[in-house]
């Protein structure tokens, strides 16, 4: 459908390129936007704007930031000998939330997908192995539950292991407070793979 | 199980069909291309979530229609009753499978709670097609009745996609680079492992179930046996270190190929009667009692894993069949459970089968359906 107005029709086609919306929920959106006051949409539109003229990638964890390093990096409070090394900035954000871990991160930026064109040279794994050289004693490895995630935990674990640092993997396993009864079979089959001795 | 009713709309020719079965043998009975096979499609959806001779979502959705829905009340051997819904939305192609009106979100949680077991004129493949269709039967049986498999199964699968990408790139590169692919190597070779050792030990106990039914069906001292080749190994270990080994063996053929050469989607399933390959020399006769052997094996494999029966549905069976063998497979049915029967001619049934409670006659007449 095409509007009346190009600017309006134009927004729509900007927000309908994001992910997981589609055509409609994108008419919803900027409908939304010409109804708000125009102080609040130009703070929408310069926030925008600044997460690309602001943001950077911190130049250790590779995670996102304003300063670099980022203060996870330079936080005193954090154990420097223990890297988690995650995907995406956004699993940087669910650990964080935990609460419980008190290591750094290493944030690959993606896992190797040959389909999608990633190989070991398009994630930042010789910046991780840089990283691993002494001092730190062990590397966590925290991928996504999926055949791309398993293979790059495969090909970490070969490049660490002769290192001589300690490498471990995050489990895959029952959702706490979930009942074993509802817990999908899938779930429960990786979960008895991965069991441990008591 | 049992399938107690189905609502089947904008599906194939049928706008709005709503059918109540009854506990033994379901005949659907009418000429061909009036909408009988699309009620076993219908049923197929609702056990596997899709079509089973592999009819795309949009090839079953009725001609100018925005979505087809199917809906079956299914009781389970236990006691418990369900309503399975499968619904299909052309404008998103979005297909949603829901269990009492909660969305069953992974497939891997769905196949295998209502098993069905087809027998079908695309069945033929089983004894005398390539061997694509034989692997095809046995992970359509081994997914049903184990969900570690059919995990497995769909992880194997995206290594491999992954995996031939590497190799078709190296093909047009003319190099392929060792810690690009070593990953993946290792990846395919234990997802590999465990599909190679789960389908052996299927063969292995597959056979007996097997040999049972052939006895029925053809009284003769012919012996069918069926053996898988595949990776050698006895545990899933030995078969890994193999695959490995093999993998190296073949590295530079792959390259030239461009794509993967080992590992079990190129195993086969061998077929033979007393000791004579199935696909080079058995006759037209032996391969259709074969094959309702396998079938009917197959039933009583999953019932005796899922500690459920199986819905039996049976595409135009008999008009392949010769009266004899017809009636073998219907005396053998007529006491099993539920089935579910598409045939032109109901002369079939006019010795064995007596249309009382236990069992339904319908006609099915350009896409409406009516109980006799
Ligand atoms: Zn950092």
């Amino acid at each position: 459908m095409l509007y009346t107005s190009e600017a309006l029709q134009q927004l729509i086609e900007e927000f309908a390129q994001l992910p997981g919306i589609g055509t409609k929920s994108a008419q919803r959106l900027a409908l939304y936007v010409l109804k708000r006051p125009r102080e609040e949409v130009v703070k929408m539109a310069n926030a925008l704007v600044s997460v690309k003229d602001r943001i950077k990638y911190c130049s250790s964890c590779w995670n996102i930031t304003d300063v670099d390093p980022c203060i996870i990096c330079c936080s005193p409070k954090r154990e420097h000998e223990v890297i988690c090394v995650v995907e995406e900035p956004n699993d940087v954000l669910a650990l964080e939330r935990t609460n419980e871990y008190r290591g750094l991160y290493h944030v690959l930026g993606g896992s190797l997908s040959p389909l999608d064109g990633i190989g070991p040279e398009d994630i930042k794994v010789r910046e991780l192995l840089a990283r691993v050289n002494g001092k730190v004693k062990e590397v966590i490895l925290a991928m996504n539950p999926n055949v791309e995630g398993e293979a790059t935990t495969i090909y970490l674990t070969r490049l660490l292991k002769p290192l001589g640092v300690k490498v471990t993997r995050i489990a895959r396993g029952i959702p706490v407070g979930g009942d074993l009864e509802f817990a999908d079979d899938a779930t429960l089959t990786r979960a008895l793979e991965g069991r441990e001795i008591l | 199980m049992n399938l107690k009713r189905i609502q089947i709309r904008n599906f194939r020719n049928h706008n709005q069909t709503n059918l109540t079965f009854a506990v033994g043998i379901n005949a659907l009975l009418g000429n061909n291309s009036e909408g009988k096979t699309s009620i076993l499609e219908a049923i197929s959806y609702l056990g596997l979530t899709k079509s089973f001779f592999g009819a795309s979502d949009v090839t079953v959705l009725q001609i100018g229609k925005e979505f087809f829905e199917i809906e079956g009340t299914i009781l389970a051997d236990g006691g418990v009753e369900n309503t399975v819904q499968v619904t299909y939305e052309k404008s998103s192609g979005e297909k949603i499978v829901s269990v009492n009106q909660t969305r069953s979100d992974k497939l891997t949680s769905f196949i295998g709670k209502f098993p069905v077991v087809i027998l079908s004129p695309e069945s033929n493949g089983i004894t005398s097609g390539p061997p694509a269709e034989r692997r095809k039967f046995m992970d359509l049986i081994l997914s049903q009745v184990s969900t570690a498999y059919f995990v497995d199964l769909q992880e194997y699968r995206g290594v491999l996609r992954q995996r031939n990408k590497i190799l078709l790139d190296a093909r047009s590169l003319g190099r392929l680079e060792p810690k690009v692919i070593e990953p993946w190597d290792i990846s395919l070779a234990r997802y590999g492992s465990r599909i190679t050792h789960r389908r052996r030990l299927f063969a292995m106990e597959f056979q007996a179930f097997m040999r049972n039914s052939y006895r029925e069906l053809v009284p003769s001292s012919e012996e069918p046996q069926i053996e898988y080749n595949g990776i050698p190994g006895s545990s899933i270990d030995e078969i890994a270190a193999s695959m490995t080994s093999e993998i190296c063996k073949h590295r530079s053929e792959e390259v030239r190929r461009g794509m993967t050469l080992v590992g079990p989607h190129r195993d086969e399933l061998q077929m033979s009667i007393s000791g004579m390959s199935v696909q080079k020399y058995a006759s037209q006769g032996q391969h259709k009692s074969l094959l309702v052997a396998l079938k009917i094996a197959e039933f009583f494999y999953v019932k005796e894993h899922k500690n459920e029966i199986p819905m039996f549905l049976l595409d135009d069976v008999f008009s392949e069949l010769d009266e004899l063998r017809s009636q073998h497979v219907l005396d053998l049915i007529g006491s099993i459970g539920q089935t579910i029967i598409t045939t032109t001619g109901e002369s079939v049934f006019h010795d064995t089968v007596s249309w009382n409670g236990q069992n339904r006659k319908f006609y099915v007449e350009k896409g409406t359906c009516s109980a006799r």
